[in-house]
């Protein structure tokens, strides 16, 4: 049992991770917690919908998930067009973004829910059973494939990061955008291409999760939270750091939740942040850098 | 002056209550929390509970209710203070998730989800709110100007700085946020007193967000302009009741008009609306008195 | 000095929010009672004329549903129901000749919003009735305003402490409630579990954060627990939570006859599909929110499902559901039948019923009356009655639900209807 429970609490973990890494992005240049991002996911979700719906015979999951990755990217410059480049321009703290982004979230909600909310809506299946089995052990056939792609991204995305000169450009950004922009390097373009990752990640998880779940307006904002302890006890900004909290918290949920019922898992899962960050107040990965103060 | 009136100038004075606990909290000590609203919860449930089974004043429950919630946020803040500010903002979600965890598994006597309601009627209850905002915004508005007040600003624009001015920052940070938390109380013993009801969903973290949003769209940094944005913000959605617009009722996009308009304050006037300005009656006194003066030197 | 700056300050405050007029005097005086009857209608009415003059002022009626927040989903098709049946009163003569005139505010599921809407309802523009929402927070705000202003609250709040006060058993004078409650809901589908499909021992999964869900599983444990079932396991899950395997894994081990979800769709699609790839087989007894699309969403086969119905939607030949919802569907390009447009026609119904009898039907206090004590057979947009009981405010015991279930082809049928007159 204990092991069909660590599996289910890695399938849900990786439904996390999948959100974290999204919040990590951005976090690790423009040091706020992106709400909008689950708004975000919720609008891909509905795009990639409307995108299957448009064809007579439904085209394959992958071009959705690159059409709404496409869109995600498109809406996510739109999101900082609007919200974010003028904060910006002004060097606003970042309490600022963080302000705009959870008012972004909201009305995107509020936008698909008056105007598309009339119904609820679900892809439509892509694999023949929803479980398999290794051994005695049921494995989730969508948890496993949000799971891998998650992993998939992270591979990606940290190849960028560590192998390319735009992933070492947003590392320096990162770090010090001040600097960096003195040694040369064009901080704005950075930041474009960190919308861009976070647009891709929207785009993809939007059609996962609508894989996984059915299709709401709250759909992605529902999971802000979770995927904001797991981006901030990972360590602020680091992306295997998030993952690897996502999914410790998906564990730590599930086991909480079977021994102890779900409505103390807020409760203890409140005293054990408590404890890890005061233990351990640079987050699981170690800081990716360091603060002033 | 009918009850629709009264009732929306206490709906006002309760967003306006709230807020300025987070204007003390957020202006003078830099500290950012979105778990304000569970105070709230606390406090109300704490009031009204007591209240009915116990079967005593309000008055009486409501200073429990409130030392409740002080001591409350004393233990969370000794180890949540310590940490760095966003980790503090992340333990505040948790913290709201929590006392609505709470207020559920207590359901016996709150009622869990379905609400408490039936909470027994006030006569006069708007001069009370009115009188309750008055007083909180006082006390709120000594605290800006006091020698506290000025050690927490201090405080929020450069902790090193104020600590190597001898200033206790933590044990400041304790104290403001004991206050901060309190103010909330209050506002949700204001809160159940209104609505007669009071249920866990009401004090999620998006109202706690919301009285954040509220403080920012003011100006951190004003008073006047918070409690202003407050009160205007929270009235705003009633003028665009039954008003229809291309053929789509305004009712129900309030909250996306709410939010334009929220991102455009942020993004044009980053200060709020009232920056740093604090309207004063600096001016109007100093009219009188020079007109106060003319006539009396017209009487010699 | 600054000390009397700061008092004056304050006083502006206070003077600034009573600038609109805020006379102290108003206040100590009850509650506007009068205000709902001085509408126009009465003063030019009958007191000038000494014969009988036909008062053709229109009645206002208010309507509350949630059209932007969390349950909009329900809220819109009960909205467009309410609208759809005033439309219908009003060519059908109105109210002995008097229009309706209705007033439709958005409560985003949120009492302190209810709250703001039914005083604007009621004090400004002076409605003589409110039609309400199929949620229990805002209502249950509204319990003691309504008795204060004599406005009569016809709805769809199934829990039965929105009518009746769970400490006396009495019914709050000016609430009334338009379908069975959650509790006759949860009984007929909890003896029908027991009765027909042999079920012996239940778990129920449920959201202790939604009110709705809290108020089908406690009645539904109670029944089965009455009747000599076990319940094996009660488990929960909130608003934050997204996955229910955990819960899901627990009751498939414990392997129950049947498993009750009663939360709204989404939540219960979640939940039925962890059950399911938990790999549990056994039946699912739902709520009445299991009706499409449901079956649409869920990503598991969807197979011995047996859960509550108001209405057999398909069936034409009985009640005005049918042509509602067909209506309604193209009107709002909604894709799937829902039983709420019912809802707001039924509780609509109800309330013209008890206008159509009262001398003056603006007047709360006759029309409260007459919704006590003279509602009987008003005929429901399923084709069933809806007789109100004095002591319940809700309808009587024969007024009872469907139980429906999806077949291979994945429609849903209805199986029977049934009754039920179990009681704590």
């Amino acid at each position: 049992m204990s092991l069909q429970l660590l599996i289910s609490g890695i399938s849900l973990g990786s439904v996390y991770a999948l959100i974290a890494v999204g919040f990590a992005i951005v976090f690790s240049v423009l040091k706020f917690s992106n709400f909008a991002h689950g708004g975000m996911i919720s609008a891909c979700a509905y795009i990639g919908y409307y995108f299957q719906r448009s064809f007579p015979s439904t085209p394959p999951i992958y071009v959705t998930i690159l059409f709404s990755a496409l869109c995600g990217v498109a809406l996510s410059f739109l999101v900082d067009f609007i919200a974010y480049r003028r904060l910006r321009a002004k060097q606003a703290p970042n309490i600022y973004y963080f302000l705009a982004s959870i008012t972004v979230s909201i009305a995107i909600v509020q936008i698909l829910s008056v105007f598309y909310g009339n119904n609820l809506y679900a892809y439509p299946a892509i694999f023949e059973s929803t479980t398999f089995f290794i051994g005695s052990i049921r494995f989730s056939t969508i948890d496993t494939l949000i799971l891998l792609v998650s992993l998939a991204m992270l591979a990606v995305l940290i190849y960028l990061i560590d192998k390319t000169r735009v992933g070492l450009a947003i590392r320096a950004v990162a770090i010090n955008a001040q600097t960096s922009k003195l040694m040369g390097i064009n901080s704005g373009f950075i930041i474009v291409a960190v919308f861009a990752i976070a647009g891709v990640l929207a785009g993809v998880s939007g059609v996962l999760l609508g894989l996984k779940y059915s299709i709401y307006p709250t759909l992605g904002s529902q999971m802000m939270l979770k995927g904001f302890i797991a981006s901030v006890i990972g360590g602020l900004g680091s992306l295997s750091g998030a993952i690897a909290a996502a999914i410790i918290l998906g564990v730590v949920e599930i086991f909480l939740t079977y021994y102890l019922g779900s409505l103390s898992t807020p409760i203890i899962l409140f005293g054990v942040m408590l404890v890890f960050l005061a233990v351990r107040p640079e987050g699981i990965a170690g800081r990716f850098a360091k603060d002033k103060v | 002056m009918s009850n629709y009136q009264l009732s929306l100038i206490m709906l006002a004075c309760i967003s306006v209550i709230s807020v300025s606990g987070v204007f003390a909290m957020t202006s003078l000590a830099g500290m950012f929390s979105l778990g304000q609203a569970a105070y709230m919860s606390i406090c109300a449930y704490l009031t009204f509970c007591l209240a009915k089974y116990l079967d005593l004043p309000v008055m009486l429950t409501a200073v429990v209710g409130l030392a409740a919630s002080g001591l409350v946020a004393l233990i969370i803040s000794l180890p949540a203070l310590k940490l760095r500010r966003d980790y503090f903002a992340l333990l505040s979600v948790g913290f709201g998730e929590m006392i609505s965890s709470i207020v559920i598994l207590l359901g016996k006597w709150t009622n869990a989800s379905i609400g408490f309601s039936r909470i027994p009627k006030v006569d006069n209850l708007v001069l009370v709110i009115l009188g309750i905002t008055a007083l909180v915004l006082f006390m709120v508005r000594n605290l800006k100007r006091s020698r506290f007040g000025r050690m927490c600003i201090a405080l929020k624009t450069d902790e090193i700085a104020a600590k190597s001015f001898g200033i206790d920052v933590y044990r400041l940070k304790i104290k403001i946020y004991v206050i901060a938390s309190m103010i909330a109380a209050v506002a949700g013993i204001c809160y159940g007193l209104r609505n007669r009801v009071i249920s866990p969903d009401a004090f999620d973290w998006s109202l706690s967000a919301e009285m954040q949003i509220l403080l920012f769209f003011g100006g951190t940094n004003s008073l006047t302009g918070s409690v202003i944005s407050a009160a205007a913000l929270k009235i705003l959605p009633e003028f665009l009741k039954g008003v229809s617009f291309f053929g789509v009722s305004l009712q129900d996009c309030k909250t996306i008009i709410y939010c334009a308009l929220i991102i455009v304050i942020i993004n044009f006037r980053t200060k709020g609306i009232m920056g740093e300005h604090e309207l004063s009656l600096a001016p109007l006194v100093k009219l009188a008195r020079k007109a106060g003066a003319r006539r009396a030197k017209e009487s010699k | 000095m600054k000390k009397y700056l700061a008092v004056l300050l304050a006083v502006v405050f206070v003077a600034a929010m009573a600038v609109t007029g805020c006379n102290p005097a108003d206040q100590g005086s009850t509650p506007d009672a009068s205000a709902p009857v001085q509408t126009p209608a009465n003063t030019q009415g009958g007191a000038e004329t000494p014969t009988e003059e036909p008062n053709l002022e229109p009645i206002k009626i208010g309507c509350i549903q949630d059209t932007s927040g969390g349950a909009s989903i329900a809220g819109k098709p009960n909205e467009w129901g309410v609208q759809y049946a005033v439309k219908w009163i009003n060519e059908n003569g109105g109210v002995n000749g008097r229009m309706i005139e209705l007033y439709t505010r958005d409560c985003q599921n949120d009492a302190e919003v209810g709250v703001t809407c039914y005083r604007e309802l009621v004090d400004e523009i002076g409605v003589s009735a409110i039609i309400g929402p199929p949620l229990s927070n805002p209502a249950s705000a509204w319990v003691d305003l309504a008795t204060e202003d004599q406005i009569p609250i016809v709805g769809h709040f199934m829990d039965e402490q929105c009518t009746t006060d769970p400490e006396t058993g009495e019914a709050y004078p000016y609430m009334f409630l338009a379908e069975p409650s959650c509790s006759v809901q949860s009984y007929i589908l909890a003896q029908y579990a027991m009765e027909e499909l042999g079920v012996k021992t239940v778990a129920t999964l449920f959201n202790t954060s939604n009110a709705y869900a809290v108020a089908h599983e406690a009645p539904f444990v109670d029944y089965i627990k009455a009747n000599g079932g076990t319940v094996l396991a009660e488990e929960t899950f909130t608003w934050t939570d997204t996955d229910y395997t955990a819960q899901a894994q627990k009751i498939a081990a414990l392997n129950p006859d049947a498993v009750l979800l009663c939360d709204y769709c989404n939540q219960m699609v979640t939940a039925y599909d962890n059950l399911r790839d938990a790999g549990y087989t056994g039946k699912i007894l739902g709520a009445n929110t299991m009706y499409p699309p449901f079956n649409t969403l869920v990503k598991n086969k969807v197979y011995d499902c047996y859960f509550v119905q108001n209405y057999d939607l398909k069936d034409t030949t009985k009640g005005t559901i049918a042509e509602l919802v067909a209506t309604q569907m193209a009107d709002t390009n909604t894709d799937y039948p829902t039983s709420n447009v019912g809802f707001g026609w039924d509780a609509a119904m109800v309330l013209y019923n008890a206008m159509l009898q009262a001398n003056d039907p603006a007047d709360g206090e006759e029309v409260r009356e007459i919704l006590e004590n003279n509602t009987a057979d008003v005929l429901s947009a399923g084709g069933e009655t809806i007789t109100i009981d004095p002591a319940t405010h809700r309808p009587t015991r024969d007024m009872g639900m469907y139980i429906a279930t999806y077949d291979e082809n994945n429609e849903i049928v209805c199986l029977v209807y049934r009754t039920t007159d179990y009681v704590k």
